[in-house]
């Protein structure tokens, strides 16, 4: 039939596309190797529990929010009892570089940098710029 | 009770996903061999189903005749609706695909009580949850490319910045997160409040919406509330579609429900009424553009017949027909 | 399923009074809570406030210790357009600030002198009332007009509620016109509203507000107006003091000693 030229082609059109992940990811090279995150060298242990940190921070990092500027709250009792400043600069970023952490596996798992980094800063940035 | 049984299935498959998830041998089955066996089933019965139905012939052409046909020149024919040129019929199609053009009708079958009298009306409530469904789907099924390319592509970001447009807490709300499930919500109440539907509607037909309704739900409470380690599914991810699959160690029950889920619709969405996602290209009333009158539509299904024209018998039978003192057209 | 005009105003009837019950038994609930929480319950609690001795203020000449203290706690850029200015503390000419207690006569030299003003974290502020988000509220604890920049959505209705002028927009991203960065302190993003906010981050550690810290002349006193051994008191007790546009009643809690 003569619309059969163009039914295969619009098939193999949608199966590239449906594949398109697989070929992608086999020319470029990509393996299931994770980003390479740059861990504090200072401090062996966060604020909370690794596996928490790793799912959740954005969680914790809502709730401090909460405390802080809706609450007047700044003190933040850790699960192993340590007191921190409820800080996203001031007590996050002391440890964590922004560019090398949050950033690398933000961009890794295709989450959108979120809208923190608009207000909040990078002290490390900002020495840097400073100098 | 077609309901009832197809919404048991569902809560099965899910409580199966969920306890198989918890025991760390069902993993590489969750994991790997479900996703693989299904992608397989899904390419394979798709193109299945295509080369089926490009075989089939289509023996008459049968576009639907709304709109003015194009007849004489001083008749103001409608090219889209009535389309009897390639562009028109590739508008139509367009427009069918991507906006739904046959839900756009008074197709609404109703009986008013004065009277009483039998009224077709909008259908347009319908026409909108089927466009905010399948739309907050495509987009939805787009932006899990993050998990499955590296680096993920700029179109991706792009429109999970359109999507998470109200930047409403973190992770971002997307409005198709919202959408897509209060769309299935109310194809799901059609089909149950209104009578007519509810009589026509089978067992597959509430299938199908409990398990996009799983989907989307494992994947809101993944999103919003029960977190999963991202890191891991994406690797996982990876893993799968460059066929050196890894088995991460947790990434959290709800994330076997969802892959599970997700691997039911695609080993049966060729076999089941799902499979229009493919179809809607191949609608024969949709696609023959409606030009009977100025080409002549040969069925190739036709085998050549053989034909013995008046003519030809009477040539044959003159002398006999002549003898008997009949009349001949041709002496 | 047919909706008759009537049923449909009888069941929107139906919802509002729902709605509104919702709103009584708020207030029935938690009367402290309620509309005006600041004007009477709130007089008992604490309500910071600051005194402004522009005798004090006026001996030194072309000072502007506070606002450079402010700018640089609180990452404030500066622009040349005055459209695009935020303030949080500046400078008026004191002629504009009062202009209800003028005399004709007085002095031009006195009328043109430049006198801080601020926020005046009312009792009854107007731009919370007006906000949408909640993006802005009195905090019971201590009386200041708290602000949530991850809340507001940059509607400007506080900035039309307040007689004071005190909240600026931006309406450009401020960072790059920010001279120094403090990476203590949050920069603001374009499209939100800010002001002052008594410096709660330093009052969180104890410290006290950086204007008040900078001043050379010791012309800015703060302290809980509600207590009436407090610094503040005793100083109001002692002489008179004028409070910006006091007849509107938002109730501001920045005194001038004049």
């Amino acid at each position: 039939m003569r619309d059969k030229v163009w039914i295969i082609a619009g098939l193999l059109l949608f199966l590239g596309l449906v594949t398109y992940p697989a070929w992608h990811d086999l020319v470029a090279g990509t393996t299931a190797k994770p980003p390479q995150l740059v861990l504090p060298a200072n401090q062996k242990q966060c604020v909370a529990p690794l596996s928490y940190m790793r799912t959740s921070h954005m969680k914790l990092l809502l709730q401090w929010r909460r405390s802080v500027v809706r609450d007047g709250q700044t003190k933040y009792v850790a699960f192993d009892g340590k007191v921190y400043n409820m800080k996203l600069s001031g007590t996050c970023l002391r440890c964590h570089s922004q560019q090398e952490f949050c950033t690398r596996c933000h961009n890794y798992v295709g989450v959108r940098t979120p809208y923190c980094w608009n207000c909040h800063l990078d002290p490390a940035q900002v020495k840097r710029s400073a100098r | 009770m077609n309901a009832l049984t197809s919404f048991i299935l569902i809560l099965v498959v899910t409580g199966l996903a969920f306890a198989g998830g918890e025991i760390s041998s069902c993993r590489v089955l969750l994991d790997v061999v479900l996703p693989y066996a299904a992608m397989a089933a899904f390419l394979v019965g798709l193109v299945y189903r295509v080369l089926k139905w490009a075989s089939s012939p289509v023996p008459f052409n049968i576009p639907t005749t709304c709109g003015q046909q194009k007849s004489l020149s001083w008749i103001k024919s409608s090219w889209i609706e009535s389309a009897h040129t390639k562009l028109g019929v590739a508008v139509r199609m367009a427009i069918e695909i991507l906006l739904f053009r046959s839900l756009f009708r008074n197709s609404r079958a109703q009986i008013r009580q004065e009277g009483p009298r039998l009224l077709y009306s909008e259908n347009k409530w319908l026409w909108l949850g089927a466009l905010a469904f399948h739309w907050s789907m495509l987009v939805i099924v787009l932006r899990h490319l993050r998990f499955f390319v590296e680096p993920v592509p700029r179109f991706i970001l792009a429109m999970d910045a359109v999507d998470g447009f109200f930047q409403i807490s973190a992770p971002q709300l997307l409005v198709t997160d919202v959408v897509i499930i209060v769309a299935l919500l109310f194809l799901l109440q059609r089909r149950l409040t209104d009578p007519k539907v509810r009589y026509i509607s089978l067992f597959s037909d509430y299938l199908a919406l409990f398990l996009l309704l799983g989907i989307a739900i494992s994947g809101v409470l993944m999103r919003y509330f029960f977190k999963v380690d991202l890191e891991a599914v994406k690797q996982l991810a990876i893993g799968l579609v460059t066929f050196s699959p890894i088995v991460p160690a947790s990434i959290g029950a709800l994330f076997f429900v969802h892959l599970t889920l997700v691997s039911f619709l695609l080993a049966y969405l060729p076999f089941s009424k799902l499979v229009h996602m493919g179809g809607i290209f191949l609608s024969p009333t949709r696609n023959l553009p409606n030009d009977s009158r100025m080409v002549r539509h040969v069925n190739p299904w036709n085998y050549p017949v053989k034909v013995h024209t008046y003519q030809e018998w009477e040539e044959e039978f003159h002398d006999k027909i002549k003898a008997a003192g009949l009349p001949l057209e041709r002496e | 399923m047919k909706i008759t005009r009537k049923e449909f105003l009888k069941i929107s009837g139906a919802c509002l009074v729902a709605l509104s019950g919702k709103e009584v038994l708020a207030v029935l609930d938690n009367p402290a809570e309620g509309q005006s929480s600041s004007s009477s319950a709130g007089k008992a609690r604490k309500q910071l406030g600051m005194i402004v001795d522009t005798r004090k203020c006026a001996k030194a000449e072309g000072c502007t210790k506070c606002i450079q203290a402010c700018n640089a706690a609180h990452n404030i850029p500066s622009f040349q357009d005055p459209d695009h200015q935020i303030k949080w503390i500046w400078e008026k000419p004191f002629d504009d600030i009062f202009s209800s207690y003028e005399t004709q006569y007085l002095d031009a030299s006195l009328k043109e002198e430049p006198t801080p003003v601020l926020c005046n974290h009312c009792d009854n502020p107007p731009c919370v009332r007006v906000c949408p988000t909640g993006a802005t509220w009195k905090r019971p604890e201590d009386g200041i007009v708290m602000m949530d920049w991850h809340r507001c959505i940059g509607c400007r209705y506080c900035m039309a509620a307040c007689p004071y002028g005190a909240r600026s927009f931006n309406w450009v991203d401020p960072r790059p016109h920010i001279e120094r960065l403090n990476p203590d302190f949050p920069t603001r993003t374009k499209g939100v509203v800010e002001k002052c906010t008594f410096c709660s981050e330093r009052l969180a550690n104890g410290q006290l507000p950086a204007c008040v810290e900078a001043c050379p002349e010791k012309a800015l006193v703060f302290g809980d107006v509600n207590d009436p051994k407090s610094e503040v008191r005793q100083m109001l007790a002692k002489s008179y003091a004028l409070r910006r546009r006091a007849e509107l009643g938002t109730g501001p809690n920045i005194y001038y000693l004049i």
